[in-house]
């Protein structure tokens, strides 16, 4: 027999050994958890993907002043005094939304007061993470050519662990950042990234929605795969990715503590040449 | 993976989503035994595994894919498994052979504890690879897609994981003929 025949019998060997038979004790403990644990629904997604503008914001807002106004009058009787007239103005809006538009609150359910922080000088920002959650660190800067794997050792990520009832152990965020030449613009760069992470390209529209990191706009786009987010600063795209379906509140969490370090990136030998 | 049964059980019908577990466990178990090396972290790792694809199953929008997504989810969970725990290199179980008898003598005995030595250091992205495209029988482009990668990393993975594994055998071979010509 020659070596490669040899080896090839090897491989097959040791990838056939053993028995692939499910010990019944898992099923059960696996039906058993599924009767109690229940399944992720996107609920909040049809309202989250509108993008209203400005003046629709406006308007929306007034009519709701105004339904809530005529209730009001309606379920408490207009006060001595007051006539038709009083029915509320849309002019008597309390407060009118700012003339330019602000980047909306990265705010989410997940409580993060106890996270620490995890600093990276390579990619210029700091985020936070759980404290039981594993860093680990990038060893190269990010380049799409090399690095569009959603394990990539450049990415700094941050691996689940048991004990998380938001997440799942053994999900992985990442987040990472790289220069762009001046112009680039994330829809435009997103053409040549996005073939390589998911097989959803054509209806990135749909699936995207607005988010904000620092005080940042971009856009974060639930793609069937995972849930990843965008954002252009200062020809700079900073990239923060939650890498299974659906983790889009874990993604916003993340997002609300990240902020850009003052100084920017700050160069970082590299310890080995990327694979 | 039958159609029907996936959106039912995406729909929240927990006795369809029994069946999918009967008729895909096997598989995965199988997958997540020969990535990790050691049933015992492979049985919590399906475990884990299974219960997130039920959690996560309304996500899913296109069940013709189910198999590629659930894999994706079981290697997340094989990664995260592996390095918590420390000792896991030091203590992992040398999986039982089922074709030892098939062997005339001991070559292939020896082959295939150097394949298992070599095997149990590639890190975990190429022993994923590896086993989904020779275990699972899936090509490379299927691999690439369950995994999320670019086809070209996933080639590369494979490329260097066969490396490692060929070259841990022909450093079998050659001691053994080394000690043959010893004893002659």
């Amino acid at each position: 027999m020659n070596d490669d025949l040899a080896f090839e019998r090897a491989t097959r060997d040791l990838m056939d050994e053993g028995s692939d038979r499910t010990p019944a004790a898992t099923i059960d403990a696996v039906l058993l958890a599924v009767r109690t644990t229940p399944q992720e629904r996107d609920l909040r997604i049809p309202w989250r993907t509108i993008r209203m503008s400005t003046p629709t914001r406006l308007l929306a807002a007034t009519v709701l002043i105004a339904i809530v106004g005529v209730a009001a009058i309606n379920l408490f009787g207009s006060p001595a005094g007051l006539g038709v007239a009083s029915t509320p103005s849309p002019v008597s809006t309390p407060s009118a939304p700012p003339t330019t538009p602000s980047p909306p609150a990265a705010s989410s359910a997940i409580d993060t007061a106890t996270w620490v922080t995890y600093r990276s000088e390579r990619y210029g920002f700091s985020i936070d993470h759980p404290a039981n959650w594993e860093e680990i660190p990038a060893d190269h800067d990010w380049s799409l050519a090399a690095d569009a794997d959603w394990m990539s050792p450049a990415h700094e990520a941050f691996l689940g662990m048991p004990g998380d009832d938001w997440a799942s152990s053994g999900l992985r965020v990442s987040a990472w950042s790289f220069p762009v030449e001046p112009g680039t613009t994330v829809d435009g760069w997103l053409e040549a990234y996005c073939p390589t992470t998911s097989e959803a390209c054509d209806r990135i529209d749909e699936l995207t929605s607005r988010a904000s990191m620092d005080g940042h706009l971009g856009s974060l786009i639930s793609f069937p795969e995972d849930v990843q987010s965008f954002f252009l600063v200062d020809d700079r795209i900073y990239v923060v990715a939650a890498w299974q379906p659906g983790d889009r509140d874990v993604l916003e969490a993340f997002l609300s503590t990240m902020h850009l370090l003052p100084g920017g990136p700050v160069p970082v030998a590299t310890a080995s040449p990327p694979g | 993976m039958d159609r029907d049964l996936v959106e039912r059980a995406r729909s929240g019908d927990q006795a369809a989503f029994a069946e999918l577990v009967h008729q895909a466990s096997d598989t995965l178990f199988g997958i997540a035994r020969r990535i990790l090396r050691d049933p015992g972290l492979a049985e919590d790792v399906l475990q884990n595994a299974l219960v997130t694809i039920w959690q996560k199953l309304p996500h899913l929008r296109e069940p013709d894919r189910f198999d590629a997504w659930a894999y994706r989810i079981l290697v997340n969970a094989c990664y995260a498994a592996a390095p918590r725990n420390r000792r896991w290199a030091a203590t992992v179980r040398v999986l039982p052979m089922d074709r030892a008898t098939e062997s005339d003598d001991f070559q292939p005995i020896s082959d295939r504890d150097e394949l298992e030595q070599a095997f149990r250091k590639l890190p975990l992205d190429q022993r994923a690879v590896f086993v989904l495209h020779h275990h699972a029988d899936l090509p490379l482009v299927a691999v690439a897609d369950a995994l999320g990668i670019p086809e070209g990393t996933a080639r590369s993975r494979l490329h260097y994981a066969t490396r490692t594994l060929r070259a841990a055998f022909v450093a079998s071979r050659a001691r053994d003929d080394l000690r043959e010509g010893r004893l002659a």
